[in-house]
């Protein structure tokens, strides 16, 4: 908002600096009787100087929007405007200047009915009031949505909403900061959802004012507490209100909310009354949700989802034993077989096989007792999901003289050697025929 | 469960998955395999505990200063 005098004006200023702009007032040793103050004069610059710094100062003067009609426009060789702003009603009229720099060289016309947004000021070569214009616009617009997209349009050129900025938000937050009302029911909708769906994290809440005069002070004052705190601090930050009128909501759209949420170095969440409200604060915002209670369902992970993730885990981990198990079972079935194939039978051997063949039966056997042991407990919700519950049920495994295991007919001979494991033991045999029917024999069953 | 500095539920559902990993590799002998089996059962369970014993923790800032 560059809010540029003339350029007479800055010439003069200066030339009178040069004589006695910057001498101090006169000082007191003037009055030689303090029973009676004799009146000092002031020189004209030190007084048009202290009135200019007066209006500079006042609030109500500065960065305000003016609602009037245009009248004695005024065209400058340079492309600035000069005009003045009338009230018809009040028959009240301020003079204003709106430079080339600003007014790009938009069409404004005698009587056009406007709102304007400047900051008073005093030109100083002619102690003359002026306000210096830097928007202007048709008066159908309404004051908030003038604003609205004035501080938009000047917040976006400094890139306070570019999507490369937006952080990414904290999978599991270890603390959230909420910046709301403590009264209202928004901090109860958000308490509300994070002990549902993640009562792991904790709550840090940052009162603040939510509408009115301070609110947009009080928000942003807020959003730096918390980004303040070096013990327990958040890792992400709700910003939220619930709905209400757009004047009501007005504070979010303020400047002082949006640089807070700038500057704030947790990533920011927010969200400002109702799905179709979209606020200053949310374009500026890491994301921006559609109400408190979704901002905070974006917050967090669901703990029912979380439980379901670990149990397919921990069910992942016991397929994993149980098909060890299973195989250790047909390797050791296997070299049985082939043991007793593969030795002549004298009976000397023949003992001497059979001891070692307990032996090793009793080491499986502790083995598997050991890890039945351990998973006892593990599998039993697991039960009827695991091949062994399956062999329970009355299933059985086939397995070919390799010992692979046999899922379809279409792998089979007739008169082949085949293993049928049931859950308590083996069979032997031998297929008689084999027949697939076409349609399933594809299928994966 | 406050008695000692514990891993939280993201450490724990990390661990877990790296024991699975382990396991699922096939290239453990079977005792440690045993002993891979044994810490995923306790990490699965501990991190369900947390998931069903967790309480909110609030704390409100002062708004003056």
């Amino acid at each position: 908002m560059a809010k540029r005098p003339p350029r007479g004006f800055n010439a003069r200023r200066s030339q009178q600096q040069r004589i006695d702009w910057d001498k101090p007032a006169p000082a007191s040793t003037e009055i030689t009787d303090p029973a009676t103050p004799t009146p000092q004069s002031r020189p004209v610059g030190e007084v048009a100087r202290h009135i200019r710094s007066q209006l500079k100062a006042d609030p109500q003067l500065t960065d305000i929007w003016i609602e009037g009609e245009v009248r004695s426009f005024n065209r400058s060789g340079a492309g600035h405007y000069y005009f003045d702003l009338a009230d018809a009603k009040t028959d009240a009229a301020l003079s204003c200047a709106f430079f080339r720099r600003q007014n790009r060289g938009m069409q404004v016309q005698q009587g056009d009915q406007v709102l304007a947004h400047g900051s008073a000021d005093l030109y100083l070569a002619r102690g003359s009031l002026q306000i210096i214009v830097d928007d202007l616009r048709p008066i159908g617009e309404g004051v908030l949505q003038a604003e609205f997209e004035r501080l938009f349009r000047n917040l976006n050129a400094e890139g306070l909403f570019n999507p490369e900025r937006k952080r990414p938000l904290p999978t599991y937050p270890r603390r959230i900061g909420v910046v709301t009302s403590p009264s209202g029911a928004v901090w109860h909708d958000i308490q509300q959802v994070i002990t549902r769906r993640w009562p792991l994290t904790a709550l840090t809440l940052s009162p603040c004012l939510t509408q009115g005069g301070g609110a947009a002070e009080s928000i942003s004052l807020a959003i730096e507490r918390l980004n303040l705190l070096t013990v327990d601090a958040p890792d992400l930050i709700i910003v939220a209100r619930g709905g209400g009128s757009p004047e009501d909501l007005w504070a979010y759209n303020e400047e002082p909310v949006a640089r807070a949420i700038f500057a704030s170095d947790i990533p920011v969440i927010s969200a400002v009354g109702h799905e179709t409200d979209v606020s200053i604060a949310d374009h500026v915002a890491d994301r921006r949700a559609p109400t408190p209670s979704a901002a905070a369902e974006i917050a967090v992970p669901d703990r029912a989802e979380e439980a379901a993730r670990v149990a397919g885990l921990r069910q992942a981990v016991d397929q994993v034993i149980d098909n060890r198990l299973i195989r250790m079972a047909q390797d050791a079935a296997l070299s049985r077989d082939r043991l007793e194939r593969a030795v002549p039978h004298p009976p000397t051997m023949r003992i001497e096989i059979n001891r070692r063949r307990q032996d090793l039966e009793q080491a499986i056997s502790r083995q598997l007792a050991l890890l039945r042991a351990h998973q006892t407990t593990a599998t039993s919700r697991l039960t009827a999901l695991n091949p062994l519950g399956t062999l329970q049920r009355g299933y059985a495994i086939v397995s070919d003289s390799d010992g692979e295991v046999v899922t379809t007919a279409g792998k089979l001979r007739a008169d082949q050697q085949i293993t049928i494991q049931f859950a308590d033991g083996d069979v032997k045999a031998k297929t008689l025929s084999v027949s697939t029917s076409p349609k399933e024999s594809s299928r994966d069953r | 469960m406050t008695d000692e500095p514990e891993r939280s539920y993201e450490e724990t559902v990390e661990a877990l998955e790296q024991v699975l990993g382990e396991l699922e590799d096939g290239g453990l002998p079977l005792d440690k395999a045993v002993d891979a089996y044994e810490r995923g059962v306790e990490l699965s369970e501990r991190a369900q505990k947390l998931l069903t014993d967790a309480e909110l923790r609030i704390d409100t800032l002062r708004s003056d200063s």
